[in-house]
């Protein structure tokens, strides 16, 4: 009796312990899914993190690295995109575990260049060739005139639509190619609406990215002013651009409003035939193909038609980063990778493995980007790169900010309030800048 | 002669004293390490998290920087907050209508559990008890399939009345209600089967007794089932109340608090300030004053229904 009672407390110190160990842990010390076994004895290890194909990409290309810096061991944290932002901030938060490099993605990556958690590249303007960046991709990560990243893809809306339909509509107008301005490609889409009783497109409510990147750049305006000091998208452009955002609903008819909360996944729907045509960054051509592969061949990307035909830009872009954390262990180090990483060849490697056009130009001569794309029976890598030429950057807001200006977008197109009224209320309500 | 406890090494203790005395510390001591594994977790995953929440709603702190102290800053920037306001009003409607309506509807539903025959019976709680074992996540994007404006079965059989097809979560008149009748149908079973266990302890006597003197049924309900039902009534109400005012994965699934925030719930706007806008210190006084709210409304229930009941 004593001695299982003298068990018992044993065995439940034991237990406490173990609580307590597994509690105090403290360190987050290494990412979740290390990719390969700890080495032996490296004198210096760098961590790097990336999510989902970058961090495949990162795995690729780290060989070559530690062989040409003896000493030093590559180790790539791969996380999945949705708990990636969490994992960053809690890190950071932490101090713990930092890693030596990031890969930033510009829906929250301003808020973090904005609180100081980067470091600023000082060395990129000496020792970056940066006029081999498009001009779009790589000031997006500048904040104040100061470089916080180094970009790896461009990442704009473009137009997925279905080349049959709209192909027959434009036949039926006398229409040689797709239009490029908007009162043409709204005589078309209103065609395409006469001709299969759905609507020719969808446009995404609640949704500040899409209008921002397709809709406002295009037509000239843009979120903040240069200087950093204000918020511009209360102007007469951005009123211009929201209007015609809520006329294709709700004037022309010839756009579907698609909640993502609400509605869920387009792509049922899409597969289905009932989705026409949508906006996308160039990454949805691997959802579509793997989503909708019984529509192999029907479906085509070209550039957005929004604005004038003269217009300077066609989007704004964005695209991930590569940046160092301000508690990073070894910043110097993390520098030479990221500068490895930028290299024409091993950018040529990201758009292979993650299949997104790179910021770099001088990558662009790789055969990889002319390989023509089964599904849609065009090199789109080419195309896209040709596109990404006219965009402009895309700046990097607060997700407060964003969700304000989706606020604006439901009460404009749900004729709650004037464009005006609703962007002039999300300015007055957002947060100031620093 | 005062009896005096010999220390374990005294002479005066024999070897059979000693351990009687050492057994007896242990078995003294044994309770005490059964329920530490809880009091371990409770102080690590809930006190100091409270306690550290408590402090952050003092401060300022974006996870990112260090923290910084602003007394009740926070607390005066909620009170000027309209969509604080607009959260608080969704969360007490959400509240007052699925209590009242949904605590009605229980009771309904395990008074028929009871006239009805037995086979029937278990048929309806196993059915309506679903729910409650059911994901909430899993529910929620079921009804939100129900609830779809092109696919969603409301709306054929809107249609097939004659009517138009409705936005149910998209209309910012009707995604509220349509997020409440969600909540009603999934908290029936539960409440239910709780009420109908306490109509099972009420003594069948009284209600001999009542039919002797000629009552009638809704007498019988009103004079006696009632009455004798208010605990179980006092604690159908208090764990509504407080699992409505912190309703989280329901509004946050269904229409992500929109649409214009017509169904964003304190929770709601809670995760949204925290990690979403990196305002721990602003969520943090939020979380303070849902607490209190909880306290407030769960003690006013209890004195509302007056829990004692006299035979």
């Amino acid at each position: 009796m004593r001695s299982r009672r003298t068990f018992l407390c044993a065995s439940l110190l034991v237990a406490i312990g173990l609580v307590v160990a597994a509690c105090g842990g403290g360190a987050t010390s290494a990412p979740p899914a290390a990719t390969e076994p700890p080495a032996a004895a490296a004198e210096t290890t760098l961590q790097v993190w990336g999510f989902v194909w970058t961090a495949d990409w990162l795995d690729a290309i780290k060989p070559d690295f530690e062989a040409a810096h003896p000493g030093v061991k590559v180790e790539v944290g791969r996380f999945e995109y949705d708990p990636y932002e969490a994992m960053i901030l809690t890190t950071l938060a932490s101090g713990e575990g930092v890693p030596d490099v990031v890969t930033l993605d510009p829906m929250w990556a301003g808020d973090l260049i904005r609180n100081g958690t980067v470091l600023p590249l000082d060395k990129a303007a000496t020792e970056l060739s940066v006029a081999d960046f498009v001009p779009g991709g790589y000031n997006m990560y500048a904040w104040k005139g100061v470089q916080y990243g180094v970009p790896l893809d461009l990442d704009f809306n473009v137009l997925f639509y279905r080349k049959d339909v709209y192909d027959a509509a434009m036949a039926t107008l006398g229409m040689t190619e797709l239009p490029k301005n908007t009162d043409d490609f709204i005589k078309l889409a209103q065609q395409v609406v006469k001709e299969t009783g759905k609507p020719a497109l969808i446009v995404d409510q609640n949704d500040y990215y899409i209008w921002y990147q397709s809709f406002l750049a295009p037509l000239g305006g843009n979120l903040i002013s240069d200087d950093g000091t204000k918020y511009v998208f209360n102007s007469d452009v951005a009123v211009q651009a929201l209007q015609l955002y809520s006329d294709l609903v709700n004037k022309h008819n010839v756009a579907k409003l698609w909640d993502i909360n609400t509605d869920g996944d387009p792509m049922v729907a899409l597969s289905g035939g009932d989705i026409l045509a949508v906006m996308r960054g160039s990454w949805f051509a691997t959802e579509l193909a793997s989503g909708a592969p019984d529509l192999a061949g029907k479906w085509a990307i070209t550039s957005l038609p929004w604005g004038q035909a003269n217009r300077p830009y066609d989007a704004a872009t964005g695209g991930a980063c590569l940046s160092i954390p301000k508690k990073a262990a070894h910043p110097d180090l993390a520098w030479e990778f990221m500068k490895y990483a930028e290299s024409a060849k091993n950018q040529a490697e990201y758009f292979k493995i993650v299949a997104g056009v790179p910021s770099l130009k001088t990558s662009w001569t790789d055969p990889a980007l002319d390989e023509v794309n089964p599904y849609f029976g065009v090199p789109i890598g080419r195309s896209v790169a040709e596109w990404a030429l006219r965009t402009m950057p895309m700046q990097l807001p607060s997700r407060e900010v964003g969700d304000l200006i989706g606020e604006a977008i439901v009460k404009t197109t749900t004729g709650l309030a004037t464009a005006k009224e609703a962007l002039d209320a999300a300015v007055a309500a957002a947060p100031p800048l620093d | 002669m005062p009896v005096l406890t010999p220390s374990l090494n005294s002479p005066a203790l024999s070897p059979a004293g000693k351990r009687q005395h050492a057994s007896h510390r242990e078995s003294a001591v044994a309770p005490y390490l059964l329920i530490a594994p809880f009091f371990v977790g409770f102080i690590a995953f809930q006190l100091l998290p409270i306690l550290f929440s408590g402090y952050l709603s003092l401060a300022e702190w974006n996870g990112m920087t260090s923290i910084r102290f602003t007394g009740l800053q926070n607390f005066i920037a909620l009170s000027k907050d309209p969509r604080f306001w607009s959260a608080l009003r969704v969360t007490l409607i959400i509240t007052v209508v699925c209590t009242v309506v949904g605590t009605a509807g229980s009771l309904a539903l395990a008074v028929l559990l009871e006239k009805v025959n037995d086979r029937l019976a278990s048929l309806l709680r196993v059915i309506f008890f679903l729910p409650s074992v059911t994901s909430v996540v899993v529910i929620a994007y079921i009804w939100r399939y129900l609830y779809n404006t092109d696919y969603g079965y409301f709306n054929v059989l809107v249609q097939q009345l004659g009517l138009a097809p409705q936005k149910w979560l998209q209309d910012a008149r009707l995604a509220l209600p349509a997020i409440i009748v969600m909540l009603i149908w999934a908290g029936l079973g539960w409440d239910a089967l709780i009420i109908a266990a306490g109509l099972r302890s009420i003594p069948s006597e009284y209600y001999d007794a009542a039919r002797v003197d000629g009552a009638s049924g809704w007498s019988e309900f009103w004079h006696i089932t009632l009455p004798l039902l208010r605990p179980t009534l006092a604690f159908v109400l208090v764990t509504s109340v407080i699992y409505l005012w912190g309703i989280f994965a329901q509004p946050q699934l269904l229409t992500g608090g929109g649409p214009l925030r017509k169904t964003q719930t304190i929770a709601v706007m809670l995760y949204e300030q925290g990690f979403l806008y990196h305002k721990f210190g602003y969520a943090s006084a939020m979380a303070i004053i849902l607490s209190l709210i909880m306290f407030v409304s769960s003690y006013l229930n209890f004195r509302f229904v007056k829990a004692e009941v006299e035979y």
